[in-house]
Order: structure tokens, then sequence, then C-alpha cells
């Protein structure tokens, strides 16, 4: 999935307690996938490492981007000026899901937001099975108006199943996410349905 | 109070309506032109037009046009293929003009460059080097006065020039033809008014040599060129002989105010140049003297339109020892040929589009600057704040900005 793990995907432009944008390098080469759980790391101790899941990238242009995209013919060399050099960020968007604290993941929003420049970084496999161990962020996803819930909560499902060593394990994750959700959806059979429709394995 | 734009609507369809005329008078003069071009089209009246040129310098008569070097001037010439690979390095700069309402007296030249490895895939080079003057011996003429903004603008074309010579000359052993771009012509100009003229002007000379030593395509872009060169060319072949006089050089004759663009317009296909040619000028002539015959500047106009846009005339400035590698020439306008074609509406250089992105201080980072220089000097126990006028100014200026976009920035 692109860059080393220890290396940051971006660094923070700005933040609430609820969710965070991260900018980086239009040279796209470790942008996480939708879905994907991605954590904070601050600065300074005494502030907690966030979670939270990238709901949205956007790739911003500017009126030099836009002379070249309706251009004929563009050089390799001037696509790869403008993707490393000039100012034009990738800008994801994430949904805080929870932070760590003394006793473990605890799935609320975190106490304090992410700072400016704080550095992004993708979890780890072992980091993704310990913040999808418990569901109790499910509802903060399902009930939050700024993202695509049902899309995202999806696309997080099947991508940390894949954290999970073989393919019954996989389908174990996936089942017991589905009866949560089924419980948390039990008022809204069309949100269900379409959820469930969505992390079916194929 | 803001622009009252009602009050100038009536004004702007005269000035409309002003310039429509102009367009029709010009056809008539490019008319006019090309019958003078057309009668001396044969290579054959070369030596003639070189007899002529020399008969109106030699007669002291002010003569400012052109000189052809050995071309037959009706005709254009193509570009070479676009060469598989070349690297072209491209400088500009920018510049915060003394004010004597901040905090502190200085000028800051900013110098960005551009290395591109043609056909390399490669990303380019890109580099900004910021460069701040605030010792009394910069700021101030030996009769103490302020220096003026054309003082900075001199040093910084200066400034540019060496950046330029430096990038080159590390990229040496790259990819070839080498070719080294600026905005702008290339004849260095300080008035009087510029104390260190002759330091400067040294400096240029020196860069100049270090890219003619390491065979650089040194090229001058000018883009909308107002330039008579060729039109002052053809107002002198147009009178006899005997009548040439700073009095008639100096009338307008039947090519009035015309310029050189519209003229070749109707000649050059997108990618093709005139023929080359000498400024002959008092600048030109100091150049030659000073730094020889290598690097007396010549040009030539070239299109840079699409293939299916109106002509785009442009005008490219050389050193003669550039004019003088014609292979070198034709790969050159290749390049800007396809410099020119990476932007959807713009036929300006990418690079020297980019250089100038990389040279040029936003007003925003300006503010900033001035904010850093009032902390170093209050840090070091000097009151630093810009004066009230400067203060009034930047409020009702943000509260203009405040009111156009609705909102206030950042």
């Amino acid at each position: 999935m692109g860059a080393p793990m220890d290396e940051p995907v971006g660094r923070v432009l700005r933040a609430s307690t609820e969710s965070f944008s991260a900018g980086a390098r239009a040279e796209m080469l470790n942008v996480p996938p939708f879905g994907q759980v991605v954590k904070v790391q601050p600065r300074e101790e005494g502030r907690a490492v966030i979670y939270g899941l990238l709901y949205d990238t956007r790739i911003d242009d500017d009126p030099m981007v836009r002379q070249l995209v309706l251009a004929d013919t563009v050089s390799e060399e001037m696509v790869r000026d403008q993707r490393m050099h000039r100012i034009t960020p990738v800008e994801m968007s994430v949904l805080c899901i929870g932070y760590l604290s003394a006793q473990g993941v605890r799935h609320t929003l975190p106490p304090h937001p992410a700072m400016s420049l704080d550095a992004v970084h993708m979890c780890t496999s072992q980091e993704v099975r310990a913040v999808t161990e418990r569901f109790d962020y499910f509802r903060l996803v399902l009930n939050s108006g700024m993202v695509p819930s049902e899309q995202l909560l999806a696309a997080h499902l099947l991508l940390s199943s894949e954290t999970h060593d073989n393919e019954q394990d996989q389908y174990a994750y996936l089942v017991e996410a589905g009866r949560e959700i089924a419980r948390l959806l039990s008022n809204d059979l069309p949100r269900l349905d379409n959820l469930l429709r969505l992390i079916y394995p194929m | 109070m803001t622009l009252e734009f009602h009050k100038l609507t009536e004004q702007v369809d005269r000035m409309g309506q002003y310039f429509a005329e102009q367009a029709e008078e010009t056809e008539d003069k490019v008319e006019i032109a090309w019958q003078i071009l057309n009668a001396h089209a044969d290579e054959a009246f070369l030596p003639y037009i070189l007899e002529r040129v020399q008969d109106a310098v030699d007669k002291d008569a002010g003569y400012r046009g052109a000189r052809p070097i050995d071309e037959p001037i009706t005709q254009a010439y193509p570009p070479a293929l676009i060469p598989d690979s070349a690297t072209i390095v491209a400088t500009d700069g920018s510049q915060i003009h003394p004010n004597r309402h901040q905090a502190a007296q200085y000028y800051l030249l900013n110098i960005g460059t551009i290395v591109v490895d043609h056909g390399s895939g490669e990303p380019p080079l890109v580099s900004s080097e910021p460069y701040l003057f605030y010792e009394r011996g910069y700021l101030l003429s030996p009769d103490f006065s302020e220096i003026k903004a054309t003082v900075v603008n001199a040093r910084r074309t200066v400034a540019e020039m060496a950046a330029l010579a430096e990038h080159t000359w590390h990229h040496r052993g790259d990819a070839r033809p080498l070719i080294a771009m600026l905005d702008g012509g290339l004849l260095f100009i300080a008035t009087s008014e510029v104390p260190d003229r002759n330091q400067l002007l040294g400096i240029y000379f020196s860069a100049m040599t270090r890219l003619e030593e390491v065979g650089a395509g040194l090229a001058g872009y000018v883009d909308r060129p107002r330039s008579k060169f060729v039109a002052r060319m053809l107002h002198l072949l147009d009178m006899d002989a005997e009548y040439v006089s700073r009095n008639s050089l100096g009338a307008e004759g039947r090519l009035g105010a015309l310029q050189d663009a519209p003229i070749f317009a109707q000649l050059l296909h997108p990618g093709e140049r005139t023929a080359l040619f000498v400024q002959m000028s008092p600048q030109n002539k100091e150049f030659r003297r000073r730094g020889g015959e290598a690097q007396e500047i010549t040009f030539f106009y070239m299109n840079v339109a699409a293939r299916d846009e109106k002509p785009n005339i442009v005008r490219v400035e050389v050193p003669m020892w550039v004019a003088n590698e014609r292979d070198l020439i034709a790969e050159m306008q290749a390049l800007i040929y396809l410099q020119c074609q990476q932007l959807a509406s713009s036929r300006f250089p990418y690079v020297l589009t980019r250089s100038h992105e990389l040279a040029i201080v936003k007003r925003e980072e300006s503010r900033q600057l001035d904010t850093m220089i009032q902390v170093a000097m209050t840090r070091h126990g000097i009151p630093g704040r810009a004066s009230d006028k400067e203060m009034g100014k930047t409020l009702t200026n943000a509260v203009r900005r405040q009111g156009m976009n609705g909102r206030p920035h950042g």
C-alpha cells in the first residue's frame, strides 16, 4: 500500500475534536485508501495518539494546473514538476474514531484535537486489529453527518478484515461486524440492508 | 471610494472604437512594409541593405533599426526536430523595493531558477534564492540620496544573469543542447542614476562569458514585442540615400509607428522564425565594445502560436556566439516552441512561467518579512515600527479585500 509505515502520509493542516485534514505532496504514491485507519502521532508528550478513518481525498487545482489539463501535449517532466514542486497539496479528510489511553484504545472522541503539522501515519496491521477489535466506534461513523457513512464503514471493514490471517478469520470478523451493524440499524432496515450487501464477501 | 464603472462606460466604448481604427491603419502599413520587403527579397540585395545601414551609421543619423546578418530578410526558417534530450535552464527575479515607511530601510531580490532535463521524464530541479540588502552602501547613492527603483531593477537584472550562468555552469556536463533562458531582452541598460553601473556591467559580462565558455544557447525571450527595428530598416530603405539624416530617419514616413510583430505575422507559420538581425543601438555598440563581437546582441522573431491559432509573434534575443551556430538556433527554436505549447491558452515558455512563480514575492510574504524584521529589531533593542501612513494603508487595503471577497483573508 505505498510508503513504509514509519513514514508519514501527510501532516495535519487543520483539526477539530471530531475530524482533521492532512496535506501531502501531490505525488500520490503513499496516499492511503478510502476507509483506511490512520493515526496522528503527536509531536509532544502528554497528547494522545488519535485514530481515524480516511473518508475523503481531495486534489486541488489552480489556474496553472487547469491550463496544463487543457493543453494538447504535456511533457512528463512538467507533470512531475507540478506534482513534486508546486504547492497543490493532496488533502485528506479523516473522521476521528478514538484515541490511545493508558488503558488501551478508547472509541470516543479524543480529549484534544490534533495539532497543525502533526504527522499522520497509516496504521500497521497490528494497530488496525487493536483499533477494530471492538466495534464501539460504529455508532460514531453511522451518526456522523459529514461522511458517506455506509460507504465509509463498508470500505473500512473490508480493508480491516484483510488484517486477519486467513479467509475463515476474515469471514468471522465481517460476520461479527455485521451483527453489530444489525443491532445499531435495527430501526433503519434500508440502510442496514445496503451496508450488509456492501460488506458481503464476494 | 471605489471605481465608479458607470462613469467609464462611454470612455471605454470610445477606446474600443479607437483601437479598431488603429488596427485598420496597421493593416495598411503592413501592406506597405511588405512592398518594401519584397523589393529587397532577393539574397543579392543583402550587400545593398548592409551598405545602406552602414551609410546611415557613418552619417551619424541616429539609426536605431535592424541590420541583417547574412540571411535573406523575407524568408521563414523552420525549427529543427525536437531534440530527444536537452537541458533547459531558466531564471527570473523579483524584488521588494525600499519603502521609507517601513520599520527599516531595505530591499530584497529573489531569484528563481528551474532546470529541466528534457526527455528524461525526471522532475525539474527548482530553487529560489532571496538576498536581503540593508546596509547604507546599498541603499544610498554617492550623494547620500536614497536609491531609486531603477537601481534595484538593474541589480536584479544582473543577479538574474549571474544566477543563470551559475546554474548553467553546474549543468555544463548534462544533455545537449544546453539552453539558458531569461524573461526579457539581453541588452542590459543601466542609466547614470545607477551608482554601481560599471561594476554591474562587469558582472553581467562575466556571466555572459561564462555561458559562452560552456557553449550554452543563451536566449532572452520578449513576449508581445513592441520593437520597430525592422520597420525602421524598411523606412531607411524606403528613402533615397542622399536624404538620410537625423530628421528624415526620425520622421514617421509611410510606415508611421508600425511595429515589427504585425509585419512578420503574415510570414511565419507556427514554430518558424525570421532572419537574424543585429540591433543597431548605442547600447549594443557598447556591448560589442566591452564584451567583444561574440557578445553583440542579435535577434529574430518567431511565431509561437499553436497550429490552429492566430499568429503570436515573440522576439528572441541571442548573443552573436549563438547566432553563429545555426543548428543550435534551430534546436533552440524547437524547444522554445515546445515550451510554449505546454499550457492551454498561454503561449509563454513553461520554464519562464515557473521561474517567475519561484521568484515572485507575494504581498502576504512581503508583510511577513516586514514582521520578521520588526521582531528582530525589537529583540536587539531598537523600536521597529512602520510609519502611521503605512499602517493606515494596510488597514484600508485589508478592509477593501474583505469587502471584495465577502470574508476576511485566512
